[in-house]
């Protein structure tokens, strides 16, 4: 007893040194000290503020002035672009020859330092921002000032494919870790002077650069404002990806349900800020987060946009009838076969009853077992090296599926039961919503095991209620459905062609209505005009 | 509609005191008013209909349609007179004189309870008819206790939401809800005989005037825009609107009236306890995997009855809050509170033919009385000019934002 005490009052006091050495460290960090006129002084704060790690290079050196002023460049190792740090800042400030001992400073930024991208600075915490964004900081002795030169130059991945979201006919394009390079793309493909990039700094430590995309007099300025609040209040010590954001950004934190849609592809990005939606990029990580976001939204694929619309309206069908699917059938399976049998035809029910003959379990074990055995499958399939998981997820399922069948443990109904829904649940384009749907289909299959039918249908009225509550920015969820929207309804379940697709989705209310200027007035009228005019 | 602002999440919106007007879109409305009539009742009420008015209640499914139209129009217009307000707060209004305000809170207090106990009185039978129709049809071994409870549990848990997810809850289900009565069309093709309406005019003045009042029971539940009148974005429209549900809903009654008189014939629909499972029975699509399509339509009926008894449990929840003046966050324990009420109702009786008996009497003096006290308290509001003009931007509630108006 008496160590365990001794223990916790040494952890304590462990913990509240830690506590303090973190707390000093933030404040000289963070206070608002000045460049000294001394280049020492100024060498010496840096190498206590980043504790002589072994990343920081300093170079001091002589400069070719009539008083030989010293100067000194300070970086991080392989976060620049050393090239840039040495031929066009560190060769010319150590061997071009500065006559003019009046205004050394002006000389220096004017002529010598070859770089594009120079900022003058006064605080030293800038100072450190610079060095921790992987620019190199050039300080003079006897001067206040110091210059930010851009030479952001660390080992990147180049371009690829986006993995989860691919498409047949469509970009290649993913976006990148490094947010600049994913706002070059972005930029790229929406060559409009109103898209504004608002930058902010989140993460008390990791200083992880944020930045909100919208478009000035299209994007609802409500919409705006909340995205950018809400930003501002996330105080947390480190944004590592997307999805620590999300959790802070979005309206409702207890439900399955994804409020916030993410993106690998900057095509979507700008689709979606074309529609009136904001679009926040998190350095380090190639997703965007599109808000607001409806649940029609997650079953789109931008390939749909892509493909004539008599094939995507197809295919969205097809998602909608793989989403009930993958969400009812394990239910509707136990509700048949344990309260229903009459309900399907006399063949199919005989068969399914000899199928089970030998299973000493319940339906909902059987399925249960099944289920959870598919889901341990996924995840291991995710995990394992490249080449082996898809195998291991179709031979994995295929074996012991077979394997469980032949030993009486399960009945072959349930293995069809759950392949189809595992296939099912695949064809949904976006990965968190599926998740979601993955996730639910257990309780149901909890009340179709209690109740059947009646349960089932009592599961999912709770659920619509459910979904009709949420709101992702304000915006309710299950529009253009509820509250209905007559326009953005030809843009759900199906996609009408994009010239009948004039108005953009009335729920955001963008500034900017109308995507086509030059219609004649009788074919705005049929092309979502008059949506203006629809109180429904 | 404008998107909400960051502190505008739903916790935050209960914690202070809400202002639910404007939360409801014309269309919410209108389709709140036919789910609320359109409830378990509907799966034996032409066998009702066939005992009580005999071979004309087919015809006159339409007069009383056409009647409640009218009287419902009457209604919305006593409505659109006091702007913004729901029935608890403009009846004491018509009644009370400057000297005695008690008197019209006095009235005011009996009619609403009136009112109340008629919501419950049909929430409690709209339960165990429902109950019944799935235990007969779905869950033959289970205890009535359990498919009652769970229905209630389910539907008072949607009571107590907020005026405007309840309207976007009725307006997600509403195309479901049409479902089986698409599928009537196809069972009157197969099975249907136009003899089975003939002999029509067989009843004397009295036997019309029954089969008049019989189909109009069919629309009670129309009560429920008294409250929901106070919710709504543009009252302007509500007279309209509320007419309008109110003729969708005669459309889809007396469908289903003529639908089962076709197929059944008005002798052996009188008998046949539950028509609307037996009607869908005439028919067995092979081409289907369903095999028993009455059981497909019964779940969908689960929609149509929890959807109707959430409408009426939400009414009459939102009614003792206000009359009441509950606060906002603790409108559920209201809810929860009266649960036990409509489970008592429910099994008041443990024999159904004696339980229809009992409550079918009930409603019969809830719906006159519904019909009686509005021409009331609209000759009164008419006599003593009593009016709260309306006030465009009084309209926009806090919630209506995002939750309906374009």
């Amino acid at each position: 007893m008496k160590m365990r005490k001794l223990r916790f009052l040494r952890d304590q006091k462990r913990k509240k040194i830690l506590e303090q050495q973190s707390k000093k460290k933030v404040e000289e960090r963070s206070e608002n000290k000045g460049v000294s006129k001394n280049l020492d002084e100024n060498l010496d704060f840096l190498k206590n503020v980043f504790g002589n790690s072994t990343d920081i290079i300093t170079r001091t050196f002589a400069m070719k002035t009539p008083e030989h002023s010293t100067g000194a460049v300070i970086y991080i190792d392989e976060m620049v672009n050393k090239d840039i740090t040495h031929n066009y800042i560190l060769r010319p400030l150590m061997q071009e020859e500065i006559q003019d001992q009046t205004d050394i400073w002006k000389n220096i930024v004017q002529k010598l330092i070859e770089a594009g991208e120079v900022k003058e600075i006064t605080k030293m915490k800038d100072v450190i921002n610079g060095i921790l964004n992987g620019d190199t900081i050039f300080l003079l002795e006897g001067t206040t000032r110091a210059l930010v030169i851009g030479t952001k130059g660390w080992t990147t991945r180049s371009v690829g494919e986006p993995r989860a979201e691919s498409v047949v006919r469509g970009p290649r394009e993913g976006l990148s870790e490094t947010s600049t390079f994913s706002l070059a793309m972005i930029r790229h493909r929406f060559k409009d002077p109103d898209l504004r990039i608002q930058s902010f700094v989140i993460g008390e430590r990791t200083q992880t650069a944020v930045s909100l995309l919208y478009v000035e007099g299209l994007t609802n300025e409500q919409i705006v404002e909340t995205a950018r609040n809400r930003l501002k209040d996330i105080k947390i010590d480190g944004i590592l990806e997307t999805g620590y954001l999300e959790e802070f950004l979005q309206d409702q934190t207890w439900t399955p349900f994804p409020q916030i849609q993410n993106t690998e592809r900057p095509d979507s990005v700008v689709a979606h800020l074309l529609e009136g939606r904001v679009a926040i990029l998190v350095d380090g990580s190639p997703h965007a987060l599109i808000a607001p976001a409806v649940f029609t939204q997650f079953y789109n694929s931008p390939e749909d946009y892509y493909e004539r619309y008599l094939i995507s309206s197809f295919l969205r069908l097809i998602r909608l009838f793989s989403f009930a699917i993958a969400l009812l059938l394990p239910a509707f399976y136990i509700a048949f076969v344990s309260f229903h049998p009459e309900l399907i035809p006399d063949q199919l029910s005989i068969a399914m009853a000899a199928g089970r003959a030998s299973v000493p379990f319940p339906s909902i074990v059987e399925a249960l077992l099944m289920e959870g055995s598919i889901e341990v499958l996924r995840e291991a399939s995710i995990r394992l090296p490249g080449p082996i998981g898809p195998t291991i997820g179709i031979v994995g399922g295929l074996v012991i599926g077979t394997s469980a069948v032949q030993a009486g443990l399960v009945s072959p109904a349930i293995v069809i039961v759950v392949g189809m829904t595992t296939i099912s649940s695949y064809a949904n384009p976006s990965y968190n919503a599926a998740i979601s749907i993955r996730l639910l289909r257990f309780p149901l299959m909890i009340a179709a095991s209690i109740l059947g039918l009646f349960g089932i249908m009592i599961s999912l009225m709770l659920m619509i209620l459910h979904m009709v509550q949420i709101r992702s920015f304000g915006v309710p969820y299950m529009t253009p459905f509820a509250p209905l929207r007559w326009e953005a309804v030809r843009d759900a379940i199906i996609r009408v062609p994009w010239k009948y697709m004039n108005a953009r989705p009335s729920f955001l209310k963008p500034q900017d209505r109308y995507r086509q200027k030059n219609l004649s007035s009788e074919e705005a009228v049929k092309t979502g005009r008059d949506a203006s005019n629809d109180t429904k | 509609m404008t998107p909400n602002n960051s502190s505008q999440s739903p916790q935050s919106a209960s914690s202070k005191k809400v202002d639910h007007r404007g939360s409801l879109s014309s269309y919410q409305i209108y389709v709140l008013i036919i789910l609320s009539i359109i409830g378990a009742p509907l799966l034996n009420f032409p066998r009702f209909v066939a005992a009580e008015a005999g071979a004309d209640g087919v015809w006159l499914s339409v007069i009383s349609g056409l009647l409640v139209t009218g009287f419902v129009y009457m209604v919305s217009k006593l409505c659109q007179r006091f702007t913004g307000q729901t029935f608890v707060q403009f009846i004491p209004e018509i009644f009370e004189t400057k000297r005695m305000k008690w008197i019209g809170k006095g009235i005011a207090s009996l009619i609403i309870i009136c009112f109340a106990l008629y919501w419950m009185n049909q929430i409690s039978f709209q339960v165990r008819l429902f109950s019944e129709a799935t235990n007969t049809t779905l869950l033959p071994k289970t205890p009535i206790e359990v498919t009652i409870l769970t229905l209630l549990l389910a539907s008072t848990f949607a009571s107590y939401s907020r005026p405007a997810v309840i309207g976007m809850l009725n307006e997600f289900l509403f195309p479901i809800i049409l479902l089986p009565f698409l599928l009537q069309l196809y069972v009157v093709f197969k099975k249907g005989e136009w003899v089975h309406l003939f002999p029509l005019l067989q009843s004397d003045w009295r036997g019309l005037g029954k089969g008049i009042l019989s189909n109009g029971l069919g629309f009670s539940g129309f009560e429920v825009l008294f409250l929901v009148m106070g919710y709504s974005q543009k009252v302007e429209h509500s007279a309209k609107v509320s007419a309008k549900a109110i003729l969708t809903t005669t459309v889809l009654l007396s469908s289903t009236i003529i639908a089962q008189y076709l197929v059944f014939g008005v002798d052996a629909l009188s008998k046949n306890l539950w028509s609307a499972l037996d009607f869908y029975k005439e028919v067995r699509p092979e081409l289907l995997v369903i095999e028993r399509i009455e059981a497909f339509v019964l779940g969908i009926w689960v929609v149509i009855a929890f959807i109707a008894i959430t409408n009426l449990q939400f009414v009459l929840v939102r009614t003792i809050c206000e009359a009441f003046r509950v606060k906002e966050e603790q409108t559920k324990y209201v809810a929860w509170a009266l649960l036990p009420f409509f489970y008592g109702g429910a099994m008041v009786s443990e024999n159904i033919s004696d339980f229809f008996t009992k409550f079918q009497e009930y409603s019969y003096i809830g719906f006159v009385f519904s019909i009686v006290v509005p021409i009331v308290l609209f000759l009164l509001a008419i006599i003593r000019r009593k009016k709260i003009p309306s006030k465009k931007k009084d309209q926009k509630g806090e919630e209506n934002h995002h939750a309906t108006s374009s």
